[in-house]
């Protein structure tokens, strides 16, 4: 199969929560690379747990290419929990620093969409803004397409974080 | 490569790790595992601790919860329903020791049994229920009873691709129920209907206690037939047959004896040709296909079973990559009986070269082999090279009865092809071998 089927099909955030030490991430990633599965972001953070890792990456795949990604990555021996975060019953972030370019005639439309946005501006130059955003993937995607016009120089993405709503968690079962 | 590795930087790790590294290659489907410790703390002291503390549980290893009594019921209720069917027996029953279950299960319910390379030894070779190997090289009756089955029951193999074939073309016809203790088995390759997640000797056990004895004579005599008339054959030109040979040792030791191998032709024609009486019978490098496996498996097997007759039956290609371990075997005396089926080529390379590359022989020749027997003796390790086929039962006979490791170099016909055969990304149903399929299998 072609990376390009594999790569198909709708966009899946999964976390997994996994034991806090060193090679753990290279074995998710080798997972990945090694059945031509792409990874859209990863993010890789301790938990309240300081033993435990929590990851969370976005996936594309239809759901039999997403059944073999949860199986096989709790097939790891470090992984703890594996978790399809579905969009509706959770909520997802991710940050975003970009730099745009600003000259002077520029910058006050782009002032107006950072407010508009709830973004914030951290950094200022003449020629230069670097703004940072936080947002689910509808919110980053249009603040780019607006800010495109003025001339994208930089983009940095955290990539995704995502917690179930309400009192329900991925809880680590270690003993 | 392995299932789970460990780096120890601190000799007070060390006991801990050990015992952590037992249970990870043990526990669920058992695989080898690392344990890398470096020169430091190789020479490093500590205190021996009986009870020093093991990671909490670790999911991927956990015991294996009962399998699901609905999906046991599902499998009762398509075997009630099932025609023809039959069961795929993999590694996975070896693994499991539940041969002897299988045995009583597969008999019970009167289904014949299709062993794949790896499980060879999980159902006795010489029962009338048994069909041998499927797939790439399998017999054209298990081929056939794959493609004509209406149920398919997989017992802990994981539809490797030289079982399948094509998998758009894998048992048509059939209810797929997949046992396995790997979830990430289940469903990996092939669309399956009755997913049975579970250690594969609880789940007959299960089975044994529900399964009422049934006949199945139309099916039975179905297969019968195919195996009477498409049995595994090979041509005679006054040559020395690798088959032959093969045959000649199945007879001398009645099957009861361990058998490795290498990678290759050789390999296959183990697999066709012997007859496993017991589990872990057969040790051989199936998935990996690791050439150059055989002589050292050999020593180990001998090593591991004293009380039983290890055979080696190898390539001249697999013999090469691991010949000096016969000084192993020396130094020990370790009486493995060592055949060479000595084709001057990477014999399943050159087959396919011959059959898909218009008979271009690009790097498969070996024609400056060397004088294995030669050789043996220079390790002082007894040595036969039999080029005349009316030699072959009598130097089998004396390495037999030989008290030391035997090299026997055969030098077999170099063209032979491994048959049948199911041509790479083809199905099983375009199986080729020299009688023309039966009209109720295409």
């Amino acid at each position: 199969m072609s990376t390009e089927e594999k790569n198909g099909g709708p966009s899946h955030t999964i976390a997994v929560l996994v034991e806090n030490k060193f090679g753990v991430l290279a074995k998710v990633a080798g997972l990945f690379s090694a059945r031509g599965y792409n990874i859209d972001s990863l993010s890789v953070g301790v938990t309240q747990d300081p033993t435990v890792s929590r990851i969370t990456l976005v996936t594309r795949g239809d759901e039999r290419i997403l059944e073999q990604i949860r199986k096989q990555l709790s097939k790891l021996i470090d992984t703890i929990k594996v978790m399809d975060m579905v969009r509706e019953d959770t909520v997802q972030r991710e940050m975003m620093l970009v730099k745009v370019a600003a000259p002077r005639s520029a910058r006050a439309e782009i002032l107006q969409i950072v407010e508009v946005f709830r973004a914030r501006i951290v950094d200022l130059s003449a020629e230069t803004l670097i703004i940072e955003i936080t947002g689910d993937d509808g919110k980053i995607g249009a603040f780019l397409e607006l800010l495109a016009p003025f001339g994208l120089k930089e983009i940095a993405r955290t990539g995704k974080a995502a917690l179930s709503r309400g009192p329900k968690t991925l809880k680590s079962t270690k003993g | 490569m392995t299932k789970y590795n460990w780096l120890i930087k601190d000799v007070r790790q060390i006991q801990g790790v050990i015992r952590e590294a037992v249970r990870v290659a043990t526990g669920g489907r058992p695989g080898p595992v690392l344990v890398d410790i470096p020169k430091d703390i190789q020479t490093a002291r500590t205190e021996y601790n009986p009870q020093a503390p093991v990671r909490g549980p670790l999911p991927a290893v956990r015991q294996m919860p009962e399998p699901d009594a609905k999906a046991i019921e599902k499998l009762i209720e398509a075997m009630e329903r099932a025609e023809r069917p039959v069961i795929l027996a993999g590694a996975g029953i070896i693994k499991a020791g539940a041969s002897a279950e299988l045995a009583q299960f597969a008999r019970h319910a009167q289904i014949p049994v299709i062993n794949t390379l790896l499980g060879m030894g999980g159902f006795p070779g010489t029962d009338p229920l048994f069909l041998g190997m499927p797939g790439m090289h399998g017999t054209a009756y298990a081929n056939f009873a794959l493609c004509e089955c209406d149920l398919l029951i997989n017992l802990g193999a994981r539809f490797d691709d030289r079982v399948t074939g094509k998998v758009s073309s894998f048992c048509l016809k059939a209810v797929i129920v997949h046992v396995d203790i790997d979830a990430a088995e289940i469903g990996k390759r092939v669309k399956t209907h009755i997913p049975i997640l579970g250690n594969v000797r609880d789940v007959l056990r299960s089975l044994n206690q529900q399964v009422r004895p049934v006949e199945r004579r139309a099916w039975i005599g179905q297969v019968e037939a195919w195996k009477r008339d498409y049995p595994l054959q090979y041509g005679w030109d006054g040559s020395v047959k690798p088959q032959y040979v093969i045959e000649q040792i199945q007879e001398i030791t009645g099957g009861d004896a361990l058998f490795a191998t290498g990678v290759g032709q050789h390999q296959m024609w183990a697999a066709q040709f012997l007859r496993f009486n017991e589990p872990r019978a057969f040790v051989s490098s199936g998935g990996l296909g690791t050439m150059g496996f055989g002589l050292p498996a050999s020593i180990g097997a001998k090593f591991g079973r004293p009380d039983k007759e290890v055979w080696l039956i190898d390539g001249d290609g697999s013999f090469a990559m691991t010949l000096v371990e016969l000084a192993t075997a020396a130094m020990y005396n370790v009486p493995v009986r060592a055949v060479i089926l000595n084709n001057a080529f990477l014999g399943m390379v050159r087959q396919w070269q011959e059959l898909f590359f218009g008979k271009r022989y690009s790097h498969s020749h070996y024609p400056t082999n060397p004088d294995f027997a030669k050789i043996a003796e220079g390790y002082g390790v007894k040595g036969f090279s039999v080029r005349d086929v009316d030699q072959v039962r009598s130097v089998l006979e004396q390495a037999a009865d030989h008290d030391g490791p035997v090299v026997m170099d055969f030098h077999v016909n170099p063209e032979e092809n491994v048959w049948p055969m199911v041509p790479a990304g083809a199905g099983n149903d375009e199986m080729q071998l020299a009688p023309p399929a039966p009209e109720s299998a295409r």
